[in-house]
């Protein structure tokens, strides 16, 4: 019985390539363009700002240089979506304008983090690329990660009531839990794409199991709630369970409560999520000057490095959002918004596209992830449901929440250039059969 | 720059900001809903693109699955009557996941969930068997055989376009040789490699026996 070949639409298109190549330019040009005039007009404003002149802002001059490299070299050299780049280059620099307008050292700071992070991205995309087997790794990446979510227990830092932080010498502070999110991704991915069904995957769950508990233990609730709620969702994307994934999703509610009832300041941040307004100097403060803040922005916003934002407790971290909308503008924070929600319909295309099931099961995983944060910090910022001590991903200032955000975006444009390659294959492989006699 | 002069050109660069962020939001749409439209383009072209193959049906006793039909065959993924099986077969004499499957370089490997529950060329396979093209695959009361398609390589095969310079060339060598005789024919069309056997790995707790051929 003869091989036949592949089955090829009647009305077949010549492959306008270079058509297509001219189109794509012409949309990362002009996307690129409008990134890097604003990062320019900022950069410029902010220096306008001092007295004369604020002679130190023009180093946010590196911000379109940025995005025009990034674009150049993480885009093209990396094959990575280069939408995603761009999304994530403005989204990036406009923390650091942001970041900039309320403490030139937080900002400045932060520019030099994301060359850090830019680092962390190629070293992601790069790997997916370049490994093929991960089961290896994913079990020294399981010892690794249970050893560094214990660290902060042993010898953290207690901030805000949650003890995830550890003080580096020389280096600054380290949140382990930030970085351990990547190793998740990847062990979860491995394992739920296991061939063995449940039994595979038992390695999988024990470790994201194992990671909640040391979470609660430092009490780091927002970041347990994710971790929990990614593991959820890929384990039903890879077992298509329903009956069990109903069942862990009854057990996170009753861990809910029972956070509810063991822990004070749950129930605090509950009760100012019902009315900040009864206590308004006291537990609802944040939350009142937040939400103060954004209405005071009005449609356009007070303009950039305007407005009352420190006001705000932890406007650089938690209330980004709220910061924005004060300078920004409401439209500008849907944008933003919306510019999130692109990112996160880009990723399940590109998981729906992914080849195999590690590879669109790590998709997934990280599109869950930056959409999931992005929902809860806003949603909690806007009293949409209660505050969680998590950042927004890209704009929040934090060393090593940033570097794991760019990570995961690696891990995401990784499979994006695996899929364009698999895309290829199938092209050459069509051409070679039609030009068969 | 005063104080008041800074506020006023930062309130009018607000709309200047606004319209580069609106934009940012439209062309990334526009992005997305071109490349939807060219991976659908390419989809339509490359119809079997992301596939290996089909497995065809070639015995049925079933009337949802008649002789004939074709289902696509995926590169991984479960053999069983659910709905989110890759390989649906609509028997209500078939779980709902009855193997898994998997491609690698010598051929598709087919895991029973239980021994004895599934059948490869005629043989119940206890633990795994491994499949390559012309295999049929038995289960409840239906067969299905297993088509590659021509750029799938398997372990031991050699590229098609490799394959067939090779047979144009030494039928231009024969025609040259034998002018008295007559010409053979050239090779107009490419002939595709027989379908191999199905060898199956029946592998004992810490002892791995070599490959087993049934009869033919």
């Amino acid at each position: 019985m003869a091989r036949r070949g592949r089955r090829h639409s009647r009305e077949e298109e010549p492959v306008k390539k270079k058509k297509k190549r001219a189109g794509r330019r012409n949309a990362t040009r002009m996307t690129l363009s409008a990134i890097m005039l604003f990062e320019g007009t900022a950069c410029l404003l902010l220096v306008l700002r001092g007295n004369p002149f604020d002679w130190t802002a023009i180093m946010l001059g590196l911000l379109p240089l940025m995005a025009w490299v990034s674009v150049l070299f993480l885009a093209k050299r990396l094959k990575a979506d280069a939408m995603l780049v761009m999304l994530m280059s403005f989204l990036c620099g406009l923390g650091v304008i942001l970041l900039y307008g309320l403490s030139p050292e937080r900002g400045l700071r932060h520019m030099w983090i994301v060359l850090g992070g830019m680092l962390m991205f190629s070293v992601c995309a790069m790997a997916i690329r370049v490994m093929k087997d991960w089961r290896g790794i994913c079990w020294f990446l399981i010892v690794a990660g249970v050893a560094l979510l214990l660290l902060p227990v042993a010898i953290g830092q207690e901030t805000f009531g949650a003890k995830n932080w550890i003080i580096i010498p020389l280096i600054g502070s380290f949140q382990p839990s930030e970085l351990v999110k990547i190793f998740l991704l990847l062990i979860l991915a491995q394992f739920f794409s296991s061939l063995r069904g449940i039994k595979g995957m038992l390695p999988g769950l024990l470790f994201a199991v194992a990671c909640l508990a040391t979470l609660m233990l430092q009490k780091d609730l927002g970041t347990a709630l994710m971790y929990y709620l990614v593991t959820l969702l890929m384990y039903w994307a890879a077992s298509s369970n329903l009956p069990l994934t109903l069942l862990g999703g009854v057990g996170g509610v009753g861990a809910a409560i029972m956070g509810y009832q063991m822990f004070a300041h749950v129930k605090t941040r509950v009760a100012i999520w019902r009315n900040p307004w009864s206590d308004a100097l006291g537990t609802g403060y944040q939350l009142v000057q937040a939400l103060t803040a954004i209405g005071s922005g009005g449609l356009f916003g007070l303009g950039l490095g305007m407005g009352k934002s420190r006001a705000i407790p932890a406007y650089s971290t938690d209330f980004i959002f709220a910061v924005l909308c004060e300078q920004l503008g409401i439209l500008f924070g849907l944008c933003v918004v919306g510019l999130y929600v692109i990112i996160v319909m880009r990723g399940l295309a590109i998981s729906l596209q992914a080849r195999t099931s590690f590879h669109s099961l790590l998709a997934l995983g990280c599109s869950l992830l930056i959409g999931l944060q992005t929902f809860v910090i806003i949603g909690g910022v806007i009293k949409l449901i209660p505050l969680t001590g998590i950042t927004l991903p890209f704009l929040s200032y934090g060393g090593t929440s940033l570097v794991s955000c760019m990570g995961i975006m690696g891990l995401l444009c990784g499979v994006a250039a695996q899929n364009a390659e698999d895309r290829e294959a199938d092209e050459r492989m069509a051409e070679e059969r039609e030009a068969l006699p | 720059m005063n104080e008041s002069i800074y506020a006023v050109l930062a309130y009018t660069l607000r709309y200047w900001f606004a319209l580069l962020v609106l934009i940012i939001v439209w062309r990334a749409i526009q992005w997305i809903r071109k490349d939807a439209s060219q991976s659908q383009r390419m989809r339509g072209r490359l119809l079997d693109a992301g596939f290996i193959g089909e497995w065809a049906v070639v015995l049925s006793q079933e009337e949802a699955m008649p002789e004939g039909m074709v289902l696509r065959a995926s590169r991984d993924g479960w053999v069983g009557s659910g709905r989110a099986c890759d390989i649906r077969v609509q028997s209500k004499a078939v779980p709902s996941r009855v193997a898994r499957f998997y491609l690698r370089k010598d051929g598709l490997h087919m895991l029973p969930r239980h021994p004895n529950t599934i059948e490869v060329d005629g043989e119940w396979v206890r633990r795994e068997a491994i499949l390559r093209h012309g295999a049929t695959l038995r289960t409840g009361g239906v067969t299905l055989q297993l088509r590659l398609f021509a750029g799938i390589l398997l372990s031991g095969e050699e590229p098609i376009k490799k394959r067939a310079r090779v047979r144009i060339e030494e039928a231009r060598e024969d025609q040259a040789r034998g002018d008295q005789a007559p010409a053979a024919a050239p090779v107009s069309r490419v002939e595709l490699p027989k379908p191999a056997l199905t060898v199956k790995i029946r592998r004992n707790r810490g002892k791995e026996r070599g490959a087993t051929w049934p009869q033919a």
